[in-house]
């Protein structure tokens, strides 16, 4: 296992030190022969410091990544600039912003040559379809100042997934669309403003940047009050589940791991975003619904109920009616609702992924957790006592992705619970 | 405003005329006005106007103003004012009916507030952007004088005469209302005088398909706050749908979380603390048990006294509750009070070890709730005692593991409520105010703030002296360390 992490590495590295190379060929070939004036020097110390200050105020997303405003500022200096200026800006900008997050020689030099590349393909496409570097008019350039900024994002998505390449596999095509389905509003968002910035630098020069500065600092601001609240949210479900964890004589943080098991398998089958979103939510409060069931005259209901339908596990219902309360929750109630029902219901109707993705992480943790057996199974023979389902609970496709991602995985699921204190 | 007194309604008429001599005296300069720019710039101010954010508590954010700037760096006074009053014309909510008055009162601010800012612009030497067709960046810093006072001019006015109004109307001082008005707005003008002056610049050098450019980012800005605001409002819901839920079937608390909530509430009613954080209040009091979870059944509901080791666990809930509850944002308030809701006075409590006023103020209003509920509740080794019986155990307790000033107020709102016979402690209390001095000095407040303390500390009301009980009454330390009936 460590031995395949360290080939992983390796291959990353290798990756990186050959984007990096092809950028700074790239701009050594832009910059040699090509006489500077004072002021692009000038205009290169502003926009590289805009560009870090732009990298460091970015907002990193709860569900991992980060967004920055950087590429405005690309944008705007290829609009604005000769290439070489431009190209110098990335090129200092990111030394700057690297210096401020005390990045590695390695990873700095890899991101330069990104950008390097995209940049470069970006404004050739830009010239060919009419644009005028240095004079933007809106109506004209509307075309291919959207042309430039789709090049490149689309430069920037290929590069990183071929750096993900290295890591597993990857299907290029269908995780490059993906890929651009979560960055794609927030480029569509900073083009304008790129387009913006290179008319008032034009006629105000820096001081059309200044008056600029508060009216981005507000938009910057109220995205990132977004975002945290999401955070914050998310953190908050977190320790519910731990609630719900002691609730259910489970070591704490036992949901959590769930969620990141189910969540994973997701991703490799393809999904993104909001339903991502939801069975991480799912999987965090899935036994909601059993937290004290004996007591209540509520549980009695649904006991007398199961007595009658003893297939029916009523936590599910219960867990799903109170997710259903919360407005945010709705996606995860209907998750909640199936994650212990067999893939094709009775009537041959499949249930979603994500509740057969829940079903099988719970399954599995179950298992590994000693709760359903005497003992505690090893991962082997955990995979091996849900194969005897396949077919009938589970899809023998999602037990290959378990498999798959229980391969790739190399920390927690190898072993199998460590219980805590409670 | 339907019934809104004379005085408003005089103030209203009397801006609406004087603001007909200002147009007038601008009107006689003969202008011609540039109709069509009036019309697309009108329809943003009503298009920001339109879109802007109500605030939960009071007003509204919207951008109209970055357009009228805008407008006062690009045209004539006359102009702008016709263009500001389409920002009247939405504040109006026809739906509600306002009545006439609340048309002319913003329509004469509406006049008053861009004209004036309008005239003070060219006044302070200002030119139009359109005859200079542009501002280059050699205008730069001069120009920022006449930009400032405009705005400036504008934001006074503008806080000025609707404050004025509002001091009117609730017949309060205009000038603390106008003062707080202004200082509010001040943030927001910063923002939007420069990006009203980027509207302006694009307008000149790009036509006005540039200012649908700006409207892009400011659209992200408002979604996001929109988005925010909502989810902040659902997480709110969320948490407390949730926790109720655990609550409600976490059956062995909970009858006595509930009484215990409603016993702090009261008390901290009568405590004035801040109303808008009653919720919160009560969300520690309905969870300060919760680590109870973490705890064997067995020893929950064992029926006979428990063992010392049985009540080593017990202890842990405090820690428990705690540790389940640190990362949730919204109850961060709140956590101080599961942690130590069984800490004493005089520090021989457990979840910490801390004492006197190092406890929470908080942690001490419910841990004196939770013992009264524990007390006038069964045991099955005990009857339940009457309230008077546990008012005055609490009374004995008090200095020792109380805060006297709590147990006072917790008493007395007892009594208020109809839950004690008056007098029926009298003397308790009477002793309890003598020995407060002396008692009280002895622990030291922690260097830690506690907004709630401060709050307090201000209502607190002196202690009566000089009743003439001298302090024949001791308090039993040792007896209250394995209290049965703490152990629900």
């Amino acid at each position: 296992m460590r031995e395949r992490v360290r080939l992983e590495e390796n291959r990353l590295r290798m990756m990186k030190i050959i984007i990096a190379a092809i950028g700074l060929l790239i701009y050594i070939l832009n910059i040699r022969g090509l006489p500077f004036e004072l002021i692009d020097f000038f205009n290169i110390l502003i926009f590289s410091a805009l560009y870090a200050l732009a990298d460091y105020m970015e907002v990193s997303l709860p569900q991992g990544g980060t967004h920055s405003g950087a590429p405005t500022i690309i944008i705007a200096s290829l609009l604005l600039f000769k290439l070489p200026v431009a190209l110098s800006v990335a090129f200092f900008g990111n030394i700057l912003s690297s210096i401020i997050k005390k990045r590695t020689i390695l990873n700095l030099f890899s991101i330069n040559g990104e950008h390097m590349l995209g940049m470069i393909f970006s404004i050739k496409l830009f010239l060919a379809m009419g644009g005028k570097v240095g004079d933007v008019m809106l109506m004209r350039d509307v075309v291919s100042i959207v042309s430039l900024a789709f090049i490149l994002l689309l430069i920037d998505v290929l590069l990183e997934q071929i750096m993900l390449m290295a890591r597993g596999p990857v299907v290029i095509a269908r995780d490059t669309i993906g890929a651009f389905q979560i960055v794609g509003p927030f480029y569509t968002a900073l083009v304008p403003i790129a387009a913006l910035m290179a008319m008032i630098f034009k006629s105000l020069n820096i001081w059309g940047v200044a008056l600029f500065f508060p009216a981005i600092y507000i938009v910057w601001y109220s995205y990132k009050l977004l975002v945290d609240i999401k955070k914050t949210y998310r953190d908050t479900l977190r320790a519910l589940s731990s609630i719900i964890d002691v609730l259910e004589n489970r070591a704490i943080g036992n949901s959590r791991k769930v969620a990141e098991l189910a969540v994973g398998m997701a991703k490799m089958l393809g999904i993104r975003g909001d339903e991502l979103e939801d069975i991480n939510n799912a999987a965090l409060l899935r036994d909601i619904g059993k937290v004290g069931l004996e007591e209540d005259p509520y549980e009695h209901r649904y006991r007398a109920k199961l007595k009658k339908e003893e297939d029916v596990d009523a936590h599910n219902e219960i867990g799903s009616e109170i997710l259903t309360q919360a407005d945010s929750l709705k996606g995860s109630a209907e998750i909640v609702m199936h994650h212990h029902s067999p893939f094709r219901l009775e009537g041959g109707e499949r249930i979603s992924i994500g509740a057969q993705v829940l079903h099988l992480a719970g399954r599995y943790d179950d298992l590994v957790s000693g709760r359903l057996t005497e003992n505690k199974l090893t991962s082997r023979e955990a995979v091996a006592a849900i194969k005897q389902e396949q077919g009938t609970t589970f899809d023998p496709k999602m037990i290959r992705v378990l498999i798959n991602i229980l391969r790739h995985s190399n920390s927690y699921w190898a072993h199998s619970l460590e219980e805590t204190d409670y | 405003m339907e019934n809104s007194p004379k005085s408003v309604k005089i103030y209203s008429i009397t801006l609406f005329l004087l603001s007909f001599v200002l147009l007038f005296f601008m009107g006689r300069a003969g202008l011609k006005l540039p109709w069509i720019e009036i019309a697309a710039f009108g329809f943003l101010v009503w298009i920001a106007e339109f879109f802007g954010i109500d605030l939960p508590k009071v007003g509204a954010i919207s951008v109209s103003f970055a357009v009228i700037f805008a407008a006062i760096l690009l045209f004539d006074p006359l102009a702008v004012i016709l263009i500001s009053l389409f920002a009247a014309i939405v504040r109006l909510d026809i739906k509600n009916k306002t009545s006439p008055f609340r048309w002319i009162l913003n329509a004469s601010i509406a006049i008053f507030d861009a004209g004036l800012a309008a005239l003070f612009y060219k006044f302070a030497g200002g030119v139009s952007l359109i005859t200079k067709s542009g501002l280059g960046s050699s205008d730069f810093p001069a120009i920022l004088i006449p930009l400032f006072l405009s705005a400036a001019v504008y934001l006074i006015i503008n806080s000025a005469l609707g404050s004025i109004a509002i001091g009117l109307y609730l017949n309060t001082s205009p000038f603390r209302a106008w003062l707080a008005n202004a200082k509010r707005a001040i943030p927001g003008y910063l923002i939007l005088a420069p990006l009203g002056l980027v509207i302006a610049q694009l307008y000149v050098t790009n036509g006005i398909s540039a200012i649908a450019l700006v409207v892009v980012p400011l659209l992200i800005a408002r979604e996001s706050f929109k988005a925010y605001m909502k989810l902040r409002s659902a997480y709110g819901d969320t948490v407390r749908a949730l926790i109720a839920s655990i609550e409600a079937k976490n059956s062995y608390t909970k009858g006595h979380s509930e009484r215990v909530a409603d016993y702090v509430e009261l008390a901290a009613r009568k405590m004035k603390f801040p109303e808008n954080e009653m919720d919160l209040i009560k969300y520690g009091a309905l969870l300060h048990d919760l680590g109870k979870i973490g705890i064997p059944r067995s020893i929950l509901c064992k029926p006979s006294q428990l063992t010392a080791d049985e009540y080593e666990e017990i202890k842990k809930h405090s820690d428990i509750g705690a540790i389940l509850l640190k990362d949730i944002e919204l109850l961060k308030n709140v956590l101080p009070v599961v942690e130590s809701h069984h800490e004493y006075y005089n520090g021989m409590g457990y979840g910490g070890g801390i004492r006197g006023e190092s406890i929470p103020l908080l942690a001490r209003v419910v841990s004196v709730a939770d013992a009264f509920d524990a007390m006038t509740s069964m045991r099955a080794y005990r009857d339940a005692m009457t309230s008077a019986e546990a008012a005055a155990e609490l009374l004995s307790c008090a200095g020792s593991r109380f805060d006297r000033e709590v147990v006072k107020k917790f008493v007395e709102m007892l009594e208020e409520e109809g839950k004690l016979e008056p007098d029926s402690v009298g003397k308790r209390m009477e002793i309890i105010c003598v020995e407060e001095k002396e008692e009280n000095q002895k622990f030291e407040p922690s260097g830690k703030e506690d907004p709630w303390e401060k709050e307090f500390k201000k209502n607190k009301s002196k202690p009566k002296n000089g009743l003439g009980i001298e302090a024949g009454f001791e308090v039993k330390d040792d007896l209250l360390i394995i209290d049965d009936w703490d152990l629900e």
